[in-house]
């Protein structure tokens, strides 16, 4: 919160030089205390923040100069500081003269939580941090003209784990997450009748700095062996990017186009140190396997892209676009790999070890063509004719020790066809769309070869005060091979009515239905042994939700329910979500806030991971214009 | 003698023809705002005022006619414009947009489907919210009245911070160039500006997010399944490509029912060329 002490601080400095009766100030800010019950903290399957405490629920700052000949125009500040009823955490500050400049500020804060010690095997529990900063400054001072500033930074901090399997075993481990990238802009727009260019140049470096935590990490049980793993990692990954761009358009009377290139030329440096101590419990012996890493890899992007859209007619628009992009990693990386068997004593036994130059030549570059006619004779009707290739190529040359190792050479398309229209009513609008996508695989890609689906939607004033509207979506992912026998089906329909109950009052109930059936053929061996056997996944969710709003006298509110019950075969479960909240007009400026959430989560195989939320949210809310 | 009368009579002529034609113009904001009086406050607050040289007129036309007869029929109204009206009197000063950018640009009522009219500044929540770019509603629900199947899926217990703040498509989507941004498929470089650890760059790159990006394994949009995932187990997506896995993958046995309990850095790694850290 330091960020938003400082900006007040600053709002504080900068507004007393200016004479109250001469600005337009408003000022809108609530405060409240969450309250919350739970039957089974600290543990929830979700993405919600449900914690305790007071907040800062939410502020709005807004001052406007309409002095023409003062440096600023509008002054805003925005922030909440612990809204409990969603994720994240936000301050944005902004600073604008129209024909001059704009300042733009913004930090965020979300919270990346996940506890499941039977999602696989723990591995995947986190409680992270991501810090968002970003900065943009505009100057559109001098005429045709734009130079842009922009600075941002991304931070990913906190716990997590991380699976590695050893020994037949599986291990969760911990590590405190340190991942950062910087990201630094600089950039030229020029801007004239139809011409427009834009210029950016941007310096990104990317640090992982994450370590392990100290202590021991015991497996999962799946071996014979009882080890307890005590892991330690120092070094870094630090990449830098430079990223050179210019984008070039026009726009015609009846024609439009663009076209870009970007370059992005990356360099990675791995120098990471990877010590792994096990100790076998049952034997009392320990061994360490000590990894060393030290090798850089080249990876340059190349992006460029031609977008044309013609008016053909009056009632055809012809557009065709177009890119390619080719990115390659040109990889060396010493490993050193040190095995040390200590048995019993505290001294090793034996030590073994080998070192390995790596090479690898990554090159995989993607041609993409996009056609696509609209023809619209009369205002009511349209449809669209698309088609879209994927036209790819994929190498691979990896080398040990100088020694080749496997290449690959490999080519692959995708090829897509979609035919949409849409017919406008008098109150309402009907959409229908079907596509159809043919899949050369890439190399160790082996299944799927064929996509298929099709959409149908619409919307209806039905009265004045009764609004409907409904989308339904099949989607199908199969394969032409038999021993396969692939088959993947979405279908989701979505169906809502939207009433205007009085002036002041509306109300919304809706359906949707989500469906997932997968099948697929295993093809392996076991002991020398062919084996055949089907996996199958399968989700069939059924939601209701409804949501509300009204305003009476001094009262104002909101209702939103959600229901989600899922009776597939794979994994069951079902969820609510309700939320009610309302505000009291006390007076002209004081406004008193009250909200309450149920969440409730229970899956059908098991209650281990079943829970249910209460909180309660009590606040003022003070409006001083 | 006969030239003088020639021009004599032409110069009658274009003076009556002159006369006989009512001349339109200009009347400016005070006239309107004589009889629109409730615009005044709403329009102070959005950039479509006089100091940024926008007048009532630049946007409905010269209202002469309309300040004789005030009727909708003899000023420009927006109510019932098509996208091309719409669009022909928006891009005048907003010259970097174009209805060829976007099907959004070239549908309905093209910008006042999520702009409102620019002296109608909405506020949402009550008046809570500000009147930013004078949306109709700065929450994703300006994107999910349409898009309703993507509502369906945010409803879901797994979705991204999604709050009345901002409204969480545009931290992805860009409405005004459709096109460009569904061509490029660029999913993961948008991925990679929040979640830096799967965004690379990497020594080690899995073609997985090289064509459809991230969205080939998850659903940003929302998911009853941990980590936005398609499915509930990471087996299931991995065979959704890799259907032949080698000889001693036993997915019988629980070791190898997780994939990426061994194949953990599957975004990409700078160690192993089987992303196994």
């Amino acid at each position: 919160m330091k960020i938003l002490i400082i900006l007040i601080t600053l709002w504080a400095a900068i507004l007393p030089s200016f004479s109250a009766d001469k600005l337009e100030m408003k000022t809108d800010v609530s405060f409240g205390y969450t309250f919350l019950s739970s039957e089974d903290s600290p543990y929830f399957k979700n993405h919600y923040d449900f914690s305790n405490g007071a907040m800062l629920q939410d502020l709005k700052m807004v001052v406007r100069n309409p002095d023409a000949g003062s440096w600023f125009g509008t002054m805003s500040l925005e922030s909440r500081a612990g809204d409990r009823l969603d994720t994240g955490r936000v301050v944005r500050f902004s600073l604008k003269k129209a024909g001059r400049y704009s300042f733009t500020l913004k930090q965020s804060w979300n919270r990346d939580f996940f506890a499941d010690a039977a999602y696989n095997y723990g591995a995947n529990n986190r409680n992270l941090t991501r810090n968002n900063v970003s900065a943009e400054f505009r100057w559109t001072g001098f005429k045709n003209f734009a130079l842009i500033a922009e600075y941002g930074l991304v931070e990913t901090k906190g716990t997590g784990n991380q699976p590695y399997t050893e020994w037949n075993d599986i291990y969760a481990l911990r590590l405190n997450r340190d991942i950062s990238r910087e990201r630094y802009t600089a950039g030229l727009d020029y801007h004239k009748g139809a011409f427009k260019l834009m210029l950016r140049q941007s310096w990104v470096t990317v640090d992982e700095k994450s370590r392990y935590q100290d202590g021991t990490v015991s497996g999962t049980g799946l071996s014979t062996f009882d080890t307890a793993l005590t892991p330690s990692r120092s070094g870094t990954v630090e990449s830098t990017i430079l990223i050179s761009s210019a984008r070039l358009e026009y726009a015609g009377n009846s024609w439009w186009a663009s076209v870009r290139y970007s370059h992005s030329d990356a360099t990675i440096d791995n120098d990471v140190v990877d010590l792994k101590q096990y100790v076998f419990s049952d034997y009392g012996s320990r061994t360490d396997f000590l990894m060393t890493f030290a090798g850089s890899s080249d990876a340059p992007v190349d992006d460029a892209g031609l977008s044309v859209s013609v008016q053909a007619m009056d009632s055809l628009v012809v557009s065709y676009d177009l890119n390619w992009r080719e990115l390659k990693t040109d990889t060396m990386l010493n490993s050193e790999r040190t095995m040390m068997l200590y048995g019993t004593s505290d001294s090793p036994l034996v030590t073994a070890s080998n070192s390995t130059d790596s090479g690898f030549y990554y090159h995989n570059r993607r041609l993409n063509h996009g056609l696509s006619f609209k023809y619209q004779p009369q205002r009511q009707w349209d449809v669209t004719l698309s088609l879209r290739q994927v036209d790819g190529n994929l190498r691979h040359s990896a080398s040990e020790d100088g020694e080749t190792d496997g290449i690959i050479d490999e080519d692959y398309t995708t090829n897509r066809v979609e035919f949409a229209g849409r017919y406008r009513l008098s109150a309402g609008s009907v959409k229908a769309s079907v596509f159809h996508e043919s899949i050369d695989n890439p190399v160790y890609r082996t299944a799927g070869d064929k996509r298929d689906g099709f959409s149908i939607s619409g919307d209806w004033m039905i009265s004045d005060s009764v609004s409907w509207n409904v989308v339904y979506q099949d989607a199908t992912l199969k394969d032409d091979n038999p021993t396969l026998l692939l088959n993947r089906d979405t279908t989701l329909l979505d169906s809502s009515f939207q009433f205007t109950l009085t002036k002041g009052a509306a109300l919304g109930v809706g359906y949707t239905l989500m469906k997932l059936d997968f099948s697929n053929n295993l093809l392996f061996n076991e002991d020398e042994v062919p084996v055949s056997s089907a996996e199958a996944y399968n989700t069939d969710q059924s939601g209701v939700y409804a949501f509300g709003s009204f305003t009476a006298n001094r009262f104002t509110g909101r209702v939103s329910f959600f229901y989600l019950d899922d009776s597939g075969s794979s994994f069951p479960l079902s969820h609510w979500n309700g939320v009610a909240s309302c505000q009291y007009k006390i007076s002209r400026t004081l406004y008193g806030l009250l909200s309450v959430r149920y969440y409730d989560y229970n899956e059908d195989a098991s209650n281990v991971r079943d829970y249910n939320v209460n909180q309660f949210v009590v606040g003022i809310r003070w409006l001083f214009q | 003698m006969k030239a003088r009368l020639c021009f004599s009579f032409l110069f009658a002529v274009m003076v009556c023809v002159a006369l006989s034609v009512p001349v339109l113009g200009n009347v400016g904001d005070d006239s309107c705002l004589e009889c629109h009086d409730g615009v005044q406050a709403a329009i102070a607050r959005t950039p479509h005022v006089a100091a940024n040289k926008v007048s009532c007129e630049a946007c409905h036309g010269v209202g002469d006619a309309h300040a004789d007869d005030p009727s909708v029929d003899n000023i420009r109204s927006f109510r019932r414009s098509s996208s091309k009206q719409v669009m022909a009197t928006c891009t005048k000063c907003h010259t970097d947009k174009h209805a060829l950018m976007s099907s959004h640009l070239s549908n309905g009522r093209a910008c006042l489907e999520c702009h409102s009219l620019g002296h109608s500044s909405t506020f949402t929540e009550n008046g809570k919210r500000p009147e930013r770019a004078s949306l109709k509603d700065v929450s994703a629900n300006l994107c999910t009245r349409c898009h309703a199947g993507e509502k369906a899926k945010m409803n879901r217990p797994f979705h991204h911070p999604s709050d009345d703040f901002d409204n969480v498509c545009l931290s992805c989507h860009n409405p005004h160039e459709t096109r460009a941004e569904l061509l490029r498929k660029a999913v993961d470089q948008k991925c990679a500006i929040c979640h830096p650890e799967a965004g690379g760059p990497f020594m080690y790159v899995h073609l997985g997010t090289q064509n459809r990006g991230c969205s080939e394994c998850h659903d940003p949009h929302g998911s009853t399944n941990p980590n936005l995932l398609n499915r509930s187990s990471t087996r299931f997506l991995c065979l959704s490509c890799h259907s032949d896995t080698p000889d001693f993958h036993n997915l019988a046995d629980p070791k190898y029912r997780q994939c990426t309990s061994c194949h953990s850095a599957i975004h990409g790694s700078n160690t192993s060329n089987l992303f196994m850290e």
